[in-house]
């Protein structure tokens, strides 16, 4: 009842938000939902189906580049180019998926990898279509007249319905038989083809929605930045795109949504972080030649990856699980036998 | 085809086996890691970067003599490899693939960011004991620096054959890959030999970084291209055979080559990419691999 | 020699050992019997170090040895033969008899030791060059044990050697087992086949669902029908 309420506030807050805000935050906000979109379909083949993927960024370019390529050439409306790019990237994760039928663990991750590569370059050789180095420009949706809403608060509003859409039915989707059979999948391959759970359908399954997720928030992108160009979508995407996952937590729908929000956060704190760190360098006598701010977030985020892995493996998300937890064996009314049994970890 | 052509087929051959002998040594330490541990270690060219990036300090800043200097960084890279087992791997062993996956990618993050801050993005030149200058052998004119990286790479190879067939250290190294259990029992320190294990590996990055450094210049993102034909290489010679680590860095180095001439340069790495992709999808242990049978 | 008191072990949130209590004097083989599930090999784990106990300690010639890492558990004279033999398949017969004797700080009587194995089991000298894994059932288990006197073990932890194997071969290695004790080892000895077990050993336990039953000489247990009955299935 509780949680029906915040959620209902929060909702409505989100949405009044963009009429208040400047345009830079309106500009971050939307990359939030961007990158809630994105987090919930990697979670949905990582968190939830235990697939691990290193070339979501791959998808996210094929989303953009087939969003602006059929915008520009075929001048479709903004939702169907939307569309398209996701549909794009669903294909090919669809392809993808074939293949990853025999790959697990680590093969699947190398394979990933390699596609997280490959996809920059061959963005970059195919210069008639993607524009090559120089990229691709998309003119932006206008908002509608008579709403009296700027450009990028109406920016704002596409992507947050979208991301609640998502959102929305992403929790459905667990929740029903598919979502079952792929946590089945995760937890164990062999037990769950056993009890009729066809491997190849729900593989190929997982890969096709995750990229087509992540497809549709890159169509996004594009149409936000109203720009695109290859060196947006390289390897550290990728890494980036798992970083908030892990984050956040896996298997978790809240975690993708507030891994998203602190990815996008987190770079723009880190710079006065950085420029403090090298002040401190300068203190004790030593200087870094390429003290180049952008190059340190990576540590900071490596580092971040090693401690959550280390000490809070569910994300944070699962902080506020142990303190629920915590509230229901400590507090006012302590339930009946909750892990009372000797020998039995609570 | 006619002997111009053949002659000029089997130098792109031996320069490709001098590029296929550096992505050997990576792909063996991979393997080396993985088959004791299950772990793929995505920061393997990052640490290789790194530990050079400290050659390259040594030889550089402090004007060391090339070999202390060698010496000194191959030290340098097993107490990284040790200390990064034991302090930052050791405690997600046991925790899902995803887990492991990702510390050594943050690894990667931690390694890249830290030398692109410390020696900036500038390329370095790396020197060596062979610079330029070509040889007659055979009929083909072989640059001295590919023979060098070959000679260097064989020789450092035989060495680690050596050392994990005749020695007890080393036979017990490979107990500990097959059967950790059997290995505990017989009274083997199997944590202490898994950090050896990632010692060595760091140790022959080291020296791959070392020997590729004259070549393609040494800066942050060097060895990225590098770690990527490493991993096709163990994936074809099968992860779980170090022999096959080693044939497959070099037939991917001769690979290249011939098809780089062919290719365009930009697509190699989805090159590489089709390769791993066909190869797993063909053959998933690779060509000397042994098929992993999991356990219920 | 060797003594448990009051341990209790388990695998994560299952306990398989509950307040379990033995003792094996030394010169004797003991053995540990009971059904599947019983709780026999984890007993042997508690003891080689592979699992540490929830309660209960475990001394080794008085001294406590259930908090040891297994590598120090087996420089004090304890060697365990695994359930299922574990041998390193990929290396040779004689890289894994070499193995067994990695603890060794005597490293001189080492090649006395191994000729000692040889004699045993003369076909591990014939296989010296061959890889383990190509071994038969037999083969392997007469090497698991080599390995294992490899470390000069005053106390061996034996699960399951017949596990698998043909009768004839059975019978052989039970006669080695027979002699190596004669020669001065210690043998605690887990088996499912009771009938087997009764032959070579002096005294036995009997656990049954992680507790210990029944214990007492293993002539007094052979006798008694009503307990072979109930207790051990034959």
């Amino acid at each position: 009842m509780v949680g029906r309420i915040l959620l209902t506030v929060l909702v409505i807050c989100l949405l009044t938000a963009p009429l208040f805000i400047n345009q830079f935050a309106n500009f971050v906000l939307s990359r939030m939902a961007i990158y809630t979109v994105v987090a919930l379909g990697l979670n949905l083949l990582t968190g939830y189906s235990g697939q691990i993927s290193l070339g979501h960024g791959a998808f996210f370019a094929i989303g953009a580049y087939g969003a602006a390529i059929v915008a520009n050439r075929l001048g479709l409306p903004w939702p169907l180019c939307i569309l398209t790019g996701g549909l794009a990237a669903g294909l090919a994760g669809y392809l993808l998926g074939w293949p990853s039928l025999r790959l697990t663990g680590p093969y699947l991750a190398i394979a990933t990898l390699a596609l997280a590569v490959a996809v920059p370059q061959a963005l970059l050789k195919f210069e008639d279509l993607t524009g090559g180095v120089q990229g691709l420009k998309l003119s932006q949706p206008q908002p509608p007249l008579g709403l009296g809403l700027a450009q990028d608060q109406w920016l704002a509003y596409i992507c947050l319905v979208t991301a609640m859409i998502m959102v929305w039915l992403t929790v459905n989707l667990v929740r029903s038989r598919i979502g079952r059979a792929l946590i089945a999948l995760r937890d164990s391959e062999i037990a769950a083809q056993a009890v009729g759970v066809s491997l190849a359908r729900f593989k190929t399954l997982a890969f096709a929605t995750s990229a087509f997720y992540t497809g549709l928030a890159g169509g996004l992108l594009a149409y936000l930045l109203g720009y695109i160009a290859p060196d947006a979508f390289t390897l550290v995407v990728s890494i980036e795109f798992l970083t908030m996952v892990v984050i956040g937590g896996l298997a978790s729908v809240a975690g993708s949504i507030i891994g998203a929000a602190i990815i996008v956060v987190l770079p723009l704190l880190s710079s006065n972080l950085t420029d403090y760190l090298a002040r401190l360098l300068n203190l004790v006598g030593l200087s870094a030649i390429g003290a180049t701010t952008k190059g340190l977030i990576w540590a900071i985020y490596g580092v971040i990856l090693i401690l959550v892995m280390v000490f809070l493996p569910g994300g944070l998300v699962s902080l506020y699980h142990k303190a629920k937890n915590l509230w229901a064996r400590t507090g006012p009314v302590k339930k009946a036998g909750a892990g009372d049994r000797p020998g039995e970890r609570g | 085809m006619t002997e111009g052509q053949l002659l000029s087929l089997a130098q792109q051959v031996v320069s490709g086996l001098s590029a296929g002998s550096i992505y050997a040594l990576l792909a063996l330490a991979l393997v080396l890691i993985y088959q004791s541990t299950d772990v793929v270690n995505f920061a393997q060219g990052e640490m290789a970067m790194f530990t050079t990036f400290i050659a390259y300090t040594l030889l550089t800043w402090y004007g060391v003599p090339f070999l202390p200097a060698v010496a000194l960084t191959l030290v340098f890279a097993f107490l990284l490899g040790y200390l990064v087992e034991r302090v930052v791997v050791r405690p997600v062993e046991e925790a899902p693939v995803l887990s492991v996956v990702i510390v050594t990618l943050g690894l990667y993050s931690i390694f890249n960011s830290v030398a692109g801050w410390v020696w900036g993005y500038v390329p370095k030149g790396f020197p060596s004991p062979i610079s330029g200058g070509t040889v007659w052998f055979l009929g083909l004119t072989v640059g001295l620096l590919d023979l060098w990286i070959l000679g260097c790479g064989l020789v450092i190879m035989v060495l680690l054959h050596l050392f994990l067939r005749r020695t007890t250290l080393g036979t017990a190294m490979r107990a500990v890959a097959h059967n950790r259990t059997a290995a505990r029992l017989v009274g083997i320190p199997v944590g202490r030999m898994l950090s050896l294990g990632w010692g060595f590996s760091a140790m022959l990055g080291a020296i791959a970084g070392m020997l590729a450094a004259p070549k393609i210049f040494l800066e942050p993102n060097m060895m990225a291209g590098v770690l990527l034909y490493a991993f096709a290489g163990a994936v074809l010679g099968g992860l779980s055979s170090p022999f096959g680590a080693i044939a497959g860095g070099l037939l991917v180095g001769v690979i290249e080559n011939l098809l780089g001439a062919l290719v365009a340069t930009e697509l190699k790495s989805g090159l590489a990419f089709f390769m791993i992709l066909a190869m797993l999808v063909v053959r998933p242990q690779g060509l000397f691999g042994t098929v992993h049978r999991r356990k219920v | 020699m060797l003594r448990l008191e009051g341990v209790s072990a388990g695998y994560g949130r299952i306990q398989v050992l509950r307040d379990v209590s033995l003792e094996v004097s030394a010169g004797s083989i003991v053995a540990l019997l009971g059904a599947n599930g019983a709780g026999k090999t984890t007993t042997l784990r508690v003891i080689s170090g592979l699992i540490r106990p929830l309660s209960g300690a475990v001394y080794f010639d008085d001294r406590r040895i259930d908090r040891l890492p297994p590598e120090a558990i087996v420089r004090l004279g304890v060697a365990h033969v695994p359930e299922g033999r574990q041998v390193f398949a990929e290396l040779t017969v004689g890289e894994n008899l070499i193995l067994g004797a990695y603890c060794r700080r005597d490293r001189r009587r080492i090649p006395a030791d191994l000729e000692r194995v040889f004699e045993l089991f003369p076909v591990l000298r014939e296989r010296r060059k061959q890889l383990a894994g190509t071994l038969s059932g037999g083969e392997q288990q007469m090497l698991a044990i080599g390995r294992a006197l490899m470390a000069r073990p005053r106390l061996l932890l034996l699960d399951e050697p017949s596990l698998g194997l043909a009768p004839m071969v059975v019978r052989e290695i039970f006669r080695t087992i027979r002699q190596i004790n004669a020669d001065g080892t210690t043998v605690l000895l887990v088996e499912q086949d009771a009938n087997l077990a009764l032959q070579v050993a002096h005294a036995a336990y009997v656990l049954q669902t992680g507790q210990v039953v029944l214990a007492g000489p293993a002539a007094e247990l052979r006798r008694n029908e009503a307990i072979r009955k109930s207790y051990l299935g034959y």
